[in-house]
């Protein structure tokens, strides 16, 4: 979807779903800063897309720090002068029971999940509304609808489902969209990284009977950017391979 | 594509999905996998004249889905209703109301039941154009775009647009709001 002249910051754009994302807006037509907190892979990122012929910085950045964000938004102002699209993407899982769940893993995930939508909202509604123009998405997950295990990182995913709702709400007499994206399963290091047996009930389970990719979540990024969503927001959009129509929770007694 | 529908806003949204490079024809005379998507517009965006909305629309919808499935490639095809914001609840308007949720419902199944095939099924919401009724006064008769701009049927065209996209292989069942954030504050809507 077109970008052109457009700048986007997307955070954890260092590998995974960021990286698409970063691709593909570069891809059509973008300024793309690359925020991660491993600033090897986001140079990595910056540099393939330069090579493609695309515009792009690199930034390393702890997204549960403000300062964090006022660095990079400093740098997307500096190299091409200011932001018009925000991804907050950086993310992390969190599984097990809650009984075993420790408060330093709560915090962590509260940190990395909630918190930093928090300074990157603030700021990119600082930036947006004297401008009266701009884009926010921000990646929850289907997780948020609540799953085995998931106490923490569907507590901050619903939380990104609310927040965003609320600022779509605030913003939108300024011009300013507000989505989120909610993933379903997706194809990364974690989920090539399961047991084959665990893969296998989890690909059962699936309506469409595949596995989503990167790409995949990209595209719908590249919608929501886009002005062909110009009506949209305040949306969660599922790309989930329609798992959250339902997804039968597993038989009582385990 | 294959576009079924009635009305003022089937004819827009069919313009510009024809700008956005959709070959959309109106009737069924396409050749067995030669058709990619079906767009299916029971034409509930326009204003209501307290019929029967709801009675015919699953059937329509059914109808559609059955015929393009033979002619959907093996890979699969697309289907994407358009329906209305009338379906979070709106007074005076039941029927339309109504038959929006039914066909939700009926898309999620429909989902459900074709998601190995490689058929996605979506839904469009659009505002309905409440006109000069009488319910003025009634929570909930009027709905607007809380964006400072009006929703046209070209942004309808849009969001169609994206699903009927080969790339949106992994939606399906969804519901995307082309309402300028209109459905929010909706238990219906998250």
């Amino acid at each position: 979807m077109e970008q052109t002249s457009r700048v986007a910051v997307v955070t954890g754009a260092g590998s995974g779903i960021g990286a698409a994302i970063a691709r593909e807006y570069a891809a059509a037509g973008a300024q793309v800063v690359v925020a991660d907190l491993d600033g090897g892979r986001a140079d990595a990122v910056a540099a393939e897309i330069q090579t493609a012929g695309g515009r792009s910085v690199a930034v390393e950045m702890d997204v549960t720090r403000r300062e964090g964000f006022l660095a990079t938004f400093a740098a997307a102002r500096s190299a091409f002068g200011g932001v018009d699209v925000l991804v907050n993407n950086a993310g992390t899982g969190q599984n097990g029971g809650i009984r075993g769940l420790d408060d330093q893993t709560w915090e962590r995930t509260v940190a990395i999940n909630l918190s930093s939508v928090y300074y990157g909202c603030q700021l990119a509604a600082q930036e947006m509304v004297p401008r009266r123009a701009g884009s926010i998405i921000n990646i929850a997950s289907r997780a948020w609808l609540g799953w085995y295990g998931q106490f923490a990182y569907a507590a901050t995913k619903g939380a990104v489902v609310s927040a965003t709702r609320s600022l779509a709400i605030e913003l939108a007499k300024y011009g300013v969209r507000v989505n989120c994206i909610a993933p379903g399963l997706i194809d990364t290091p974690l989920m090539q990284s399961l047991d084959q047996p665990v893969k296998d009930k989890l690909m059962e389970a699936q309506p469409t009977g595949t596995l989503g990719t990167p790409e995949d979540v990209a595209w719908a990024a590249s919608f929501l950017a886009s002005p062909a969503a110009r009506a949209v927001t305040g949306q969660t959009l599922y790309v989930c391979g329609g798992k959250s129509i339902y997804a039968r929770p597993a038989a009582r007694g385990r | 594509m294959e576009l079924v529908g009635v009305g003022t806003v089937a004819d827009q949204v069919a313009e510009g999905l024809r700008e956005r490079g959709w070959d959309v024809r109106a009737s069924a005379d396409t050749g067995a996998g030669d058709l990619c998507g079906v767009l299916v517009d029971p034409g509930l965006l326009i204003p209501a004249g307290g019929g029967d909305e709801a009675a015919d629309v699953v059937e329509l919808l059914r109808g559609a889905v059955d015929r393009a499935r033979a002619r959907f490639p093996a890979t699969g095809g697309r289907v994407v209703v358009l329906v209305s914001r009338d379906l979070l609840g709106a007074p005076a308007r039941t029927a339309v109301a109504a038959a929006s949720g039914a066909l939700v419902s009926a898309v999620r199944s429909l989902a459900l039941e074709l998601g190995r095939s490689g058929i996605t099924v979506n839904v469009v919401v659009g505002l309905t154009d409440a006109g000069g009724d009488d319910q003025e006064d009634t929570v909930g008769a009027h709905v607007e775009s809380l964006l400072p701009w009006d929703i046209e049927c070209d942004d309808l065209a849009a969001a169609i647009s994206f699903l009927l996209d080969e790339r949106s292989a992994y939606i399906t069942g969804q519901v995307l709001q082309c309402t300028g954030g209109a459905s929010l504050l909706s238990s219906l809507s998250a």
